[in-house]
């Protein structure tokens, strides 16, 4: 799912100029090391913590980013300064998400939804309903995901986000398509994909239009399916987007076992779950697993098709996603099963 | 040709100096007429001044339909929106409130006269309005009339507007473009499908809820109409609302004020409301569906979008503007539309309209060969049974596997209820309980 953090681009502390550069430029690791040259009493203002935060968890340092973003939201509140106890909320919020907490995740979000609304800032509101979209979704409520990503939407509309409102309705594409509603998530990438395009955000546009090949598959619609991913394959590429490609490479490996090329999906597939590997996210991970079980299965191979089950159902565990786990671990003991 | 004139039918002497500066400042002629008069056959505009006169006027403007498309505009005292709204369903090109409307006319007028004189190609729009109807692509004078009756109420926000039309004619485009030339532009647009939402979360979602509101109320949240205030929302598929929430949303339409869930106190929202159905809502109302207050509530204007069918040759405008958008996001080369594409696309019916065209042209573009559209793709020929959730259904698989695959994901998307997922399936729960394996009194 798409995340909605901060990019800290927000901290107006003229020090921490350099640091914000190189966030604003994707440079995490030159951000960091920027911060860290600042000093002493620097470091102890709520806007270098919270810059520290968004650092952190763009290095993917999903416990010091929440444990520092944590400091700053104390420092904001104490200051009286709602706006960045809000943003630093979010962030704190967005690490617990990160780290699978996903109760304190909720929580934080919630608070910082509810103060970024009383302050009538719309980015901020769109950011956490984004996410508490995510954390219903990753729980398995998908009719509370749907709820906070059509505030999100809304919200981001509100604050003239192409790019928010992009990843807002590509989050209801893909609860939309779980819920088999082929329509509703077909629209829904169609909008996702057309927000892309007017944010001209070519990793998102991969992405959305990965979910609307996700739709043509749904629909058996194999040759469209093929075309589509294609497409979101090649952007993914060109944009060097490594978790784009991997889902990219999930959907063709589905595209290519529904057309009876088991090799191709197997290889499609191996090459998406080592990407995911490599990035260390478990959700693309579990994904993969769980469809690189079928191509498995399809095969005959039912013993390793179990193992992949498991392995995503482990996966999904982890994420706080019971409903999932079990469903997967159904698979598994059905495979097991004597025909 | 002739200097132009301002033509003013009066009906009462009210404001006739006006019209004396107004024609000074346009530098037009002014002709100044009775009811049974000729108007001047080079007119500007012709206005028709009630000055009092209001029922008459409404009774007179039927008979005013100029053939040569200039404007009949009403000016009177009356400043009610309902009253403007009846002007424009009896032709009048739109409605003036004298004297809080004075500078508004003035402006209109000026663009009339400026178009009229070829220095500008149309009325003054702003390029968003233009973009916006824009977007609604197509000459056909079946969707002309519905857009020139859009463009003419857009202006009165506190109008209410129901849009009918078959799914996929493009009533949120449509809903969107009235926002935007409205005076409430500046503020949000928020589309709501209301099909789309569970019936037991559509009052929180529309409404918003306090913390603690119910069990999973962990803290209070927002809803659409707050979302949209000083702006539009949009309810599209409005017939889905269920009755208890049609109350509540005529009082949020009547009063201005909505209460969210578990609130104690209400809170007022400035929104103007669109409403949208793909049926016909009297329909409903006659079926005891639909509260019939509710429905005259939201049909102060309607607007209906004509199925594609019904819109000639725009079906040939819109898959070339389809093919070039679509050429461009898959960096394929635009097509041109040949002989073979224009009779394939005329000779189907499209029931899905727009929406179906362009998934048509998004098919054929990227199944023929580059810079070409191939008709025999518009359609998907071959279907694999449909893959439900995340994949679910085994396939290639034995159909002992692919049963059992679906008597599973059946009994998952009803929740673990076996007569519902037997009836979705269409079997006996016996069957459905073999197919997953469970010993009949398991079932």
């Amino acid at each position: 799912m798409n995340s909605s953090i901060p990019t800290g681009s927000s901290v107006p502390n003229d020090p921490l100029r350099s640091a914000r550069a190189a966030m604003q430029a994707g440079q995490f690791q030159q951000a960091w090391n920027a911060l860290n040259r600042l000093a002493e009493t620097v470091r102890q203002t709520p806007d270098w913590l919270l810059l520290a935060a968004v650092t952190h968890f763009r290095l993917g340092e999903f416990a010091r980013c929440r444990a520092t973003a944590l400091q700053a939201r104390d420092g904001f509140r104490g200051r009286g300064d709602v706006d960045g106890e809000t943003r630093a909320e979010n962030t704190a919020a967005a690490g617990a998400f990160a780290l699978g907490q996903l109760a304190d995740a909720e929580q934080g979000f919630q608070r910082a939804l509810g103060l970024a609304h009383h302050l009538g800032d719309e980015f901020t509101t769109a950011r956490c309903a984004n996410n508490l979209g995510n954390v219903a979704y990753y729980l398995g409520d998908h009719a509370r995901a749907l709820g906070f990503y059509r505030l999100a939407t809304a919200s981001f509309e509100n604050a003239g986000s192409w790019q928010g409102m992009a990843e807002a309705w590509l989050n209801s594409a893909i609860v939309w398509r779980d819920d088999a509603n082929v329509d509703q998530s077909r629209d829904a990438a169609d909008r996702a994909i057309a927000a892309a395009e007017r944010a001209g955000n070519g990793r998102l546009l991969a992405q959305a239009l990965a979910a609307r090949a996700e739709t043509s598959l749904t629909l058996g619609d194999v040759d469209l399916a093929r075309a589509q991913v294609g497409r979101a394959l090649d952007l993914s590429r060109e944009y060097a987007d490594p978790l784009a490609e991997a889902d990219a490479l999930r959907i063709l490996t589905g595209v290519e076992r529904l057309s009876g090329n088991l090799d191709r999906a197997m290889n499609a597939g191996e090459d998406g779950l080592a990407i995911a590997r490599r990035l260390e996210h478990p959700w693309a991970e579990a994904e993969l697993q769980r469809d690189l079980a079928l191509v498995l299965g399809a095969r005959g191979r039912a013993r390793e098709a179990q193992a992949a089950y498991e392995a995503a159902a482990a996966a999904f565990e982890r994420l706080g996603s019971a409903g999932r786990a079990e469903r997967m671990r159904t698979r598994a003991s059905d495979l097991a099963k004597p025909s | 040709m002739s200097n132009p004139a301002l033509t003013v039918i009066q009906l009462s002497d009210s404001f006739r100096t006006a019209w004396y500066d107004l024609a000074q400042e346009l530098e037009v002629e002014l002709a100044i007429v009775a009811a049974d008069d000729t108007p001047a056959l080079e007119s500007v505009a012709v206005l028709l001044a009630a000055g009092g006169e209001e029922d008459r006027a409404l009774d007179l403007m039927p008979s005013l339909h100029r053939k040569d498309g200039v404007p009949v505009y009403l000016v009177g005292a009356q400043t009610s929106h309902r009253f403007a709204v009846e002007a424009i369903r009896r032709g009048a090109a739109d409605y003036f409130a004298l004297p809080d409307d004075l500078n508004l006319l003035r402006r209109t007028l000026s663009a009339r006269t400026e178009a009229r004189r070829g220095r500008a190609a149309s009325v003054a729009t702003s390029p968003e309005v233009e973009e916006a109807f824009g977007e609604l692509l197509g000459r056909s004078e079946a969707l002309r009339e519905t857009l020139d009756q859009a463009a003419r109420i857009a202006k009165h926000a506190g109008v209410t507007v129901l849009l009918q039309g078959e799914t996929g004619t493009g009533k949120e485009l449509l809903a969107r473009a009235l926002h935007v030339s409205s005076p409430k532009a500046a503020g949000p647009f928020v589309a709501v499908n209301c099909a789309a939402i569970p019936s037991e979360l559509m009052e929180s979602e529309l409404f918003g809820h306090e913390r603690g509101a119910f069990t999973d109320a962990h803290a209070a949240k927002p809803g659409l109409f707050e979302e949209a205030h000083g702006g539009t929302l949009f309810l599209d598929e409005v017939g889905h609302l269920p009755l208890p929430l049609q109350g509540k949303l005529l009082r949020a339409l009547e009063e201005r004020r909505i209460r969210r869930v578990g609130a104690t106190q209400s809170r007022a929202v400035d929104v103007r409301i669109i409403a949208a159905s793909h049926v016909r809502l009297v329909d409903a109302v006659q079926r005891g569906e639909f509260r019939e207050d509710l429905f005259y509530r939201l049909n102060v204007i309607t607007l209906t979008l004509p199925p594609l069918r019904d819109r000639g040759d725009d079906v040939e405008v819109l898959a070339q503007a389809f093919a070039g958008q679509l050429a461009e996001r898959y960096g394929l080369p635009v097509p041109k539309l040949t002989a073979e594409v224009r009779d394939a696309l005329r000779s189907h019916s499209w029931p899905g309209n727009v929406r179906e065209l362009r998934h048509a042209i998004e098919r054929a573009l990227l199944l023929s060969p580059p810079g070409n559209l191939d008709p025999k793709h518009f359609a998907q020929g071959r279907r694999t049974a449909p893959v439900a959730v995340d994949g679910a259904i085994p396939f290639p698989a034995t159909l002992d596997e692919v049963m059992a695959a679906a008597a599973r994901v059946a009994l998952e998307l009803n929740d673990g209820n076996k007569s519902a997922a037997a009836r979705q399936l269409n079997i006996s729960r016996a069957r459905l309980a073999r197919l997953l394996g469970l010993a009949e009194d398991e079932s």
